[in-house]
């Protein structure tokens, strides 16, 4: 209710529902203050650190960065074709062809589809980053 | 004068009127907007980076050296670096709620389709600015990613286009320096603008 009389306000919609590009500026020059702001605070306080020197004593041990920590887990405890090609490729394909896959199942199978699919991914680079 | 709007590339990726609907919050949670300015931060400090950055053999010592000499050097890497992995969540929640909105039907599998590129082309950038870093776990990483390529046919040439010979100790390369800040960042540069100038071409943001 709030909403509506807040949008009645600012809002100068024409007769097909459109408004000036002014409105979408305005919320852009706010969304983009809000995350520089949040990021560069959020940078000063969560400095990174660089890893072992090269120079120093090898401690080498398999290691990636988390956003490949799925296929990292699972070249622990399978083959290296299955974990690091088979499974990232046909995740690559059913990602690709989602449109196409969804267009012959319901809707509500699409997303449990795509529910599962993204669930397997994260919950795989959630447990590179705790356990190992 | 309507006509040269309408043709005009910038026109058409912001025309003077849009619908009201897409300008709610929930309709698009500012995702792709958020993953798009995180892309121009990381190119910013990149570039600031570029000054000082030496790949090979004095990588780390030259990142030792932005950390802790330069001027505001650590919080330009922390900058680049925290961009980058707001970059990847922001790119995956988009998608999530483009599922969630159905808003890859028809007409709008090839902008999906652009959108998983883009995806992929991310988490590459991601792993190669990993492997930068010239650290001894840098190392580690690229040596999983040269063994697996391996794996195929032909996968030592495409390994060697790649990384060029990364160290077990040292993964930076001039060949990952000119595929991370150079190949790559043009292509997802290029895709990016293509998957703008194609909301709008197949009817604006789906709502929730």
């Amino acid at each position: 209710m709030a909403e509506k009389k807040i949008n009645s306000l600012i809002k100068f919609e024409d007769e097909r529902g459109q408004v000036s590009i002014l409105e979408l500026r305005a919320r852009e020059s706010i969304c983009l203050f809000l995350y520089l702001t949040g990021l560069l605070i959020f940078a000063s306080f969560m400095d990174i650190s660089l890893g072992s020197s090269p120079d120093d004593v090898s401690i080498i041990q398999a290691k990636a960065p988390w956003v490949f920590g799925a296929i990292q887990f699972l070249l622990y405890h399978w083959p290296a074709w299955v974990s690091g090609w088979l499974f990232p490729i046909i995740s690559f394909i059913l990602l690709l062809g989602y449109p196409w896959l969804s267009s012959r199942i319901t809707r509500v199978w699409a997303r449990v589809i795509f529910v599962l699919f993204t669930g397997v991914w994260v919950l795989l680079t959630v447990l590179y980053i705790f356990i190992h | 004068m309507h006509r040269r709007q309408q043709t005009s590339l910038w026109q058409h990726i912001r025309p003077q009127r849009i619908s009201g609907k897409s300008l709610r919050f929930k309709a698009t949670f500012c995702l792709g907007g958020l993953s798009f300015l995180s892309f121009l931060i990381l190119v910013g400090t990149g570039m600031l980076l570029l000054f000082n950055y030496q790949p090979g053999e004095k990588a780390y010592s030259s990142l030792v050296e932005i950390n802790s000499v330069l001027p505001y050097g650590a919080l330009i890497r922390s900058l680049h670096f925290w961009a980058g992995q707001f970059m990847v969540i922001s790119i995956f929640l988009h998608m999530v709620r483009v599922v969630v909105s159905h808003a890859y039907r028809p007409p709008r599998e090839l902008n999906w389709v652009i959108g998983v590129l883009l995806l992929g082309l991310t988490l590459i950038m991601d792993y190669s600015g990993y492997l930068l870093r010239g650290d001894q776990e840098g190392g580690a990483a690229a040596s999983v990613g040269v063994s697996l390529l391996q794996v195929i046919p032909g996968g030592k040439a495409l390994a060697f286009i790649f990384f060029g010979n990364p160290s077990p100790l040292n993964s930076s390369t001039l060949h990952l320096y000119i595929w991370h800040s150079h190949v790559l960042a043009w292509v997802i540069s290029v895709l990016q603008m293509y998957h703008f100038w194609r909301i709008r071409r197949n009817g604006g943001i789906r709502s929730l």
